[in-house]
């Protein structure tokens, strides 16, 4: 047995808690220094158990059912709710896909039309959509690039509150 | 407090996966843990104890009430809890040390006992005695604390406190011979003593 170690520690530290000495278990604490230290600490600690123990005023068990109970039901609706919130996603994953491609498919024609727009406008003030005669174009232009992925950025934000 | 909380729910899986082999029976996730009668019967066995563990270490009884409802809270929202009653309670004591080492992270007390004075409870033989359990044990590191407790209150084993403190077993006898050491030596310097029927007197 190593110094500040005794065979008997977990006895008299057990018989602490039970209340149950033997008179060997005395009398071996009379004579170990160890042991006398196990039981002064043990003894100090139960006793300080005691006194929590004895106030009655524990938090209501039926509370903090409810609360799992709440927190139960708002797992499981999260569960259910799941694969709606990831078609959501998928859907405006898509969305943005979509715009991207079209963006860059359409992108030497759009590149084109603001270079003529530009060019037109600088030269003699002209119309451009007289000179290129695309209404359609500019709104459709208008549309993806500016007031799509604003439309879609606010309902993302807010179907999420 | 909270981001650890998350995390340690891993922890406390694993602790009941490491468990399975002592013949632990497990429900799947779908299957309560228990049913309210079951729950209050459990909790009035444990929570007296679970309460004096919190509030002797936290020396808060506030404090040591919010971690104990969110000890139960922690075990019965766990999937791989127990439903054997002595894993139930040991893990039930896992979940308390891992908070009650969140909240000494988060506050930063570790080394600093809190000094709310203890309010005087109807079954205190003396309210300047029952300052006194408190004060010596608050002197101690709240990990030195726990340890204590679990050892002499618990009547915890070397192993099963290396367990619920995410330790070697190893380390446990050292570092209770130390804390037994530090308390002991606080006690004699109050003057505490034991007496002919084992118990410790001012």
């Amino acid at each position: 047995m190593k110094q500040g170690q005794c065979a008997f520690e977990e006895k008299i530290a057990a018989a602490n808690r039970l209340g149950k000495w033997s008179d060997d278990l005395l009398a071996h604490v009379a004579d170990c220094r160890v042991c006398e230290e196990v039981a002064l600490v043990s003894s100090y600690l139960c006793e300080s158990s005691e006194v929590t123990r004895a106030d009655a005023s524990l938090p209501n068990p039926g509370l903090i059912w409810s609360k799992a109970q709440a927190a139960a039901k708002a797992a499981a609706m999260e569960r259910a709710l799941r694969p709606i919130l990831w078609a959501r996603r998928c859907a405006f994953g898509a969305c943005a896909a979509a715009i991207v491609v079209a963006i860059v498919l359409a992108w030497s024609r759009i590149g084109e039309f603001f270079a003529g727009f530009v060019a037109s406008w600088r030269s003699n003030g002209v119309s451009p959509s007289t000179g290129h005669g695309n209404v359609l174009l500019i709104l459709t232009t208008v549309f993806l690039l500016i007031l799509f992925p604003l439309i879609f950025g606010l309902y993302a934000s807010w179907s999420e509150d | 407090m909270r981001s650890e909380a998350d995390s340690m729910s891993a922890a406390e899986i694993s602790f009941a996966s490491a468990e399975s082999g002592e013949g632990a029976e497990r429900k799947p996730a779908s299957v309560p843990l228990m049913d309210e009668g079951e729950f209050r019967a459990f909790y009035e066995q444990t929570a007296p104890q679970l309460r004096g563990y919190l509030r002797r270490v936290t020396g808060d009884a506030s404090l040591a009430d919010d971690l104990l409802q969110e000890s139960y809270l922690r075990m019965l929202r766990a999937p791989l809890a127990p439903t054997e009653e002595a894993h139930r309670k040991h893990y039930l004591f896992r979940v308390a040390t891992n908070l009650l080492r969140d909240h000494f992270r988060a506050s930063k007390h570790s080394f600093v006992p809190l000094t709310e004075e203890p309010q005087p409870t109807h079954a205190s033989r003396d309210f300047s005695l029952e300052r006194d359990l408190e004060k010596f044990l608050l002197e101690l590191k709240p990990r030195e604390r726990e340890l204590l407790w679990l050892a002499y209150v618990e009547g915890y084993r070397h192993e099963e406190i290396a367990k619920l403190m995410s330790c070697r077993t190893a380390s446990v006898r050292p570092m209770l011979f130390r804390a037994r050491g530090r308390l002991a030596e606080l006690l004699r310097e109050r003057g505490w003593k034991r007496d002919s029927q084992g118990e410790a007197t001012p």
